[in-house]
């Protein structure tokens, strides 16, 4: 009962924030630059969270932020609804980033997507919050780039397999494919314990 | 017959593995399939905890670059927007798409003599001037007798959150924003004017 409550909240404070997002997009259409510097700042700090998992290098990270955010700005007639404005930003950012590793001869791809797992990066004993996190991003790290975007999308930006397809251009099956080997993967590399010590 | 239902468990297992990891972000029927299988299999169950302890650390990030700067480096370059159609190239037919495009999500308009509008104009989107978002259990035909009453016309929509943009007459956005909201089939009517 709780959590149909809390999940019938959250759908409408989605809903709520899905809608204010429309709104700043048609007002950014007609030239509105206080609400195009507002829908950027909503943006700017997920996507900069996004595109660190692509990239070290900051700034890269904010060419491809302001190339995407910029496109937003031009194309903002062109949002047709089908998808969520969150969807339709991440997408533009996927694509910037992908053509802005290649042109700066970032690796894009480390290994292949189905490299097997390897050893794992710790030995099992209680962590740190931080040196959990840090781990927890060196096995990012390891993966390939298509199972580490899947990843990231799903886990910390709470999208669902639909929405990365779509961000992705690739089949819903390729994202459920490459999300299994990556949490196989995951798996082997920081084993089953992921206690922070108290 | 025990051989059939250990193949029904084994299938159900294997697309449970599949969908686990987007735990959170599945439809309602997927996300019941997934806790009630992990009711009963030790392995999915085991493979959900950890999936949630993992999904709460954020892992450590890169120092972010300055918001604000970046803000300021882009937008001088905001100049660029093109603001005028001119006739020719490939706008006007990308814009025509689209007007066709919202044409047909029109169907549930309430003016059946709706006026065509000539390229070049501005697209469906900013003439919309409010945003709805309905009751999930609102039938169409009870979301058609609404905005017909309240002389409200579908210009887009619905989006994937089921938000509808409607036009209605400029000088009646916020009497109709303010009737719409009153009504109990509708969760959030919102203004897309800009305000003065």
């Amino acid at each position: 009962m709780l959590e149909s409550w809390k999940s019938a909240t959250a759908a409408v404070r989605a809903g709520r924030a899905e809608a204010n997002e429309v709104k700043l997009l048609a007002q950014a259409e007609r030239g509105d630059r206080a609400a195009f510097a507002q829908l950027y700042r909503a943006y700017f700090p997920r996507l900069a969270r996004f595109l660190d998992r692509m990239s070290r290098d900051g700034a890269l990270i904010e060419e491809v932020i302001n190339d995407t955010m910029l496109v937003v700005w031009q194309k903002a007639a062109t949002f047709n609804h089908t998808s969520k404005v969150s969807t339709w930003i991440f997408a533009i950012a996927y694509r910037k980033a992908l053509k802005a590793l290649a042109a700066h001869d970032e690796p894009v791809d480390a290994e292949p997507d189905d490299e097997p797992g390897d050893a794992r990066l710790e030995p099992e004993r209680a962590l740190s919050r931080q040196q959990l996190q840090a781990q927890v991003a060196q096995a990012l790290d390891a993966l390939p780039l298509a199972q580490r975007t899947v990843v990231n999308l799903a886990y910390y930006h709470d999208m669902g397999y639909e929405e990365i397809a779509s961000i992705m251009e690739c089949p819903v099956n390729t994202v459920k494919t490459r999300m299994f080997n990556a949490r196989l993967r995951l798996r082997a590399l920081l084993g089953g314990d992921l206690e922070v010590e108290r | 017959m025990s051989a059939k239902v250990v193949e029904l468990d084994v299938g159900v297992h294997q697309r449970v593995q599949r969908l686990l990891a987007f735990d959170g972000a599945l439809t309602e029927q997927e996300q019941q399939l997934v806790e009630h299988h992990a009711e009963s299999c030790g392995v999915c169950a085991e493979e959900l905890l950890w999936q949630r302890k993992l999904k709460a650390v954020q892992p450590a990030a890169g120092a972010a670059p300055d918001m604000e700067a970046a803000l300021a480096r882009l937008l001088p370059r905001l100049e660029e927007r093109p603001r005028v159609v001119r006739r020719g190239g490939w706008m006007p037919w990308a814009l025509a798409a689209q007007f066709v495009l919202l044409l047909a999500l029109g169907a549930f308009s309430l003016q059946q003599h709706q006026e065509y509008r000539l390229l070049g104009e501005k697209p469906a989107l900013a003439e919309a001037n409010l945003i709805v978002i309905f009751r999930p259990e609102t039938s169409d035909r009870h979301l058609q007798a609404i905005l017909q009453y309240h002389d409200a016309r579908v210009v887009g929509g619905p989006t994937e959150t089921h938000a509808w943009l409607v036009h209605v007459a400029p000088d009646k956005v916020e009497q109709v924003r303010r009737a719409l909201r009153a009504e109990p089939a509708v969760q959030l009517a919102e203004s897309l004017q800009v305000a003065r």
